[in-house]
């Protein structure tokens, strides 16, 4: 008889597929439910939302392998701002509470996997980001460890991008940062936050890029200030403008390329993608 | 003549009329050694805010010159949101060389300058200051600590909300006659001339409180615990949205609105001006916006936003 799979066994399985990275990341790894529980089915998801969770229980996938925590902790810079206080704030808060209770009454665990895929493949989530807007990136320098991949493409406005980003990434609220009406020809993409700045500052260091393609970013607080930092590019003189797509919209082709790579991992637990719609609208 | 000029000019003591005359004169007479450093204007913005109860405390790690050198020679004042760049260009062209800065210089609320000072742009900063003669000041926390927090009110005003904000209780927030999640977002387009206003929960939510926020998750809790909307100037979204999200799902009658922290905040920098001057009566005092970071594009919607 087959040894059952628990979570534990499922989450050391997966490290080894990634080469076992020394990620230190905080909240990452298997962040809710009991380890010992029976792995029944996994899905694969960007965020473990009470909606996923419902779904989960209901077709006893026990295991759901996402992008960020089912508790809102995301740790990164300056956690101890942005997540620190979070902790304390959700010991009795009803969402987190419900959240604890699903995962618990229908044995769940969620395994958080972003921090490690990110170090074992650093422009795959990035990567998808372009693919999935159907942009080609050009190929990486070896010596290039940055997270954003390179695009270049026929002149094109970003106004038209953003229309892409709707239509193909569903993001329903695509901003542009910089010229309105600017049209582009090289551009980075950045699954995800733009921060930090000195990050966003390397990428961007080849001149001939003009456009960013990424998911969010902060002008003081979001992480850190970035897309400050973006729009003194801009007034140095510098002729680039960005697109933010949002931060789920932008992550969502990484998941659904690291679901088709994970599949493999579990051959007798076959992981299904389940996406994440953007919650967000701009009245318009 | 030109009186308590020079060396044993004191910015605490000395008074209004003799420290206006100095800058009258100032391009006719004597020049620029007549006209306040920037450490005179500092100690004499301290001295009002002390005046009007908000003592200077050294213990924020926020407040204090960030960029150029404080003994420059001010010319004028410009009070702005965040000193970018252009707000420096701008401040410049108006021949205002003391910026007095609600946010940071170098692109992260704590300001750490040292971890891009090889950075280009970064170089182009500082040169561009000191190419100039200009300081950038920042008030952050003394301004917040203002009886009215002058950053939340002044929000208030601009939304035209004044009348129907409690700034004064906690959690600050607002009691409107009753409209949808919708119309307020659209009130707040109206009102702060922009777009970007980044909505997550139901549209026809009925909407008569609202709490506003920090910037974190942690800060915009215990304004949704209270309230029907919480109002942040940005705000991660893949904690605030995904919390939202759950909070609809499980059945929570609840939104979330993030404009951005310049469209949160610069009012109250605005004001910052209007309240300088008095302050600094012999020296021009403009207030320079830093702008809408964002624009929102325009989108054929093959599907509705409001889905």
């Amino acid at each position: 008889m087959e040894k059952e799979l628990t979570g534990r066994t499922a989450e050391l399985m997966l490290r080894a597929a990634l080469g076992n990275p020394m990620t230190t990341a905080i909240y990452e790894g298997l962040c809710a439910g009991n380890p010992q529980s029976a792995v029944h089915g996994i899905a694969v998801c960007y965020a473990p939302t009470v909606e996923v969770l419902r779904r989960a229980a209901a077709q006893r996938r026990t295991l759901i392998l996402s992008r960020e925590h089912p508790l809102f902790l995301h740790g990164g810079l300056h956690y101890a701002y942005t997540s620190g206080g979070l902790e304390v704030a959700l010991k009795d808060d009803p969402v987190a509470n419900a959240k604890r209770d699903l995962i618990s009454a229908n044995r769940l665990m969620v395994l958080r996997f972003g921090g490690a895929w990110d170090v074992f493949r650093s422009k795959a989530a990035s990567l998808a980001l372009a693919k999935a807007m159907g942009l080609t990136p050009v190929e990486p320098l070896p010596t290039d460890r940055a997270r954003g991949v390179v695009c270049e493409m026929p002149r094109t406005k970003l106004a038209a991008l953003a229309q892409i980003a709707f239509d193909r990434l569903k993001a329903a609220a695509p901003r542009i940062v910089g010229d309105p009406d600017a049209s582009v020809t090289r551009v980075a993409v950045l699954a995800g936050e733009t921060d930090p700045s000195p990050a966003l500052a390397q990428l961007l260091a080849d001149h001939r890029i003009d456009g960013l393609i990424a998911g969010a970013g902060g002008t003081v607080d979001e992480v850190d200030g970035a897309i400050a930092y973006f729009r003194d590019v801009v007034a140095t003189g510098r002729r680039i403008a960005m697109l933010a797509v949002g931060y789920g919209p932008s992550q969502e082709p990484g998941v659904a390329d690291f679901a088709s790579w994970v599949a493999p991992v579990f051959p007798t637990h076959p992981a299904a993608w389940w996406p994440t719609p953007d919650p967000s609208w701009i009245p318009r | 003549m030109v009186a308590d000029t020079g060396p044993e000019l004191d910015p605490e003591m000395i008074s209004r009329r003799s420290f206006a005359m100095g800058v009258l004169t100032a391009g006719s007479l004597a020049g620029a050694q007549d006209l306040p450093t920037a450490s005179q204007v500092v100690a004499r913005i301290k001295k009002g805010l002390a005046d009007q109860g908000v003592p200077w405390t050294d213990a924020t790690a926020f407040d204090g010159f960030h960029l150029g050198d404080p003994e420059v020679r001010v010319t004028g004042v410009a009070t702005t949101f965040q000193p970018t760049l252009d707000v420096l260009q701008r401040a410049k062209t108006a021949k205002k060389n003391l910026v007095v800065a609600h946010e940071s210089t170098f692109w992260d609320g704590f300001d750490p300058v040292e971890v891009m000072v090889h950075d280009p742009v970064c170089q182009a900063k500082i040169r561009f200051a000191e190419q100039n003669g200009m300081a950038v000041w920042r008030i952050h926390d003394h301004w917040h600590r203002r009886k009215r927090d002058p950053i939340f009110f002044g929000l208030a005003r601009k939304l035209g909300w004044a009348a129907h904000y409690l700034g004064d209780v906690r959690p600050r927030h607002y009691e409107i006659p009753e409209m949808s999640l919708e119309e307020v977002a659209r009130h707040m387009q109206k009102q702060l001339g922009t777009f970007n206003v980044v909505v997550v929960g139901d549209p026809k939510l009925p909407v008569r409180t609202i709490g506003d926020c920090a910037h974190v998750l942690s800060s915009i809790l215990p304004a949704l615990k209270s309230f029907d909307v919480a109002l942040t100037g940005e705000t991660p979204q893949h904690d605030t949205f995904e919390y939202l999200r759950d909070a609809t799902a499980l059945g929570l009658k609840k939104g979330v609105i993030m404009i951005s922290h310049q469209g949160l905040e610069e009012w109250g920098m605005a004001e910052c001006a209007e309240w300088l001057r008095p302050v600094l009566t012999e020296l021009p005092v403009e207030w320079i916006s830093s702008r809408e970071p964002f624009t929102v594009p325009p989108i054929h919607r093959r599907m509705l936003l409001s889905q």
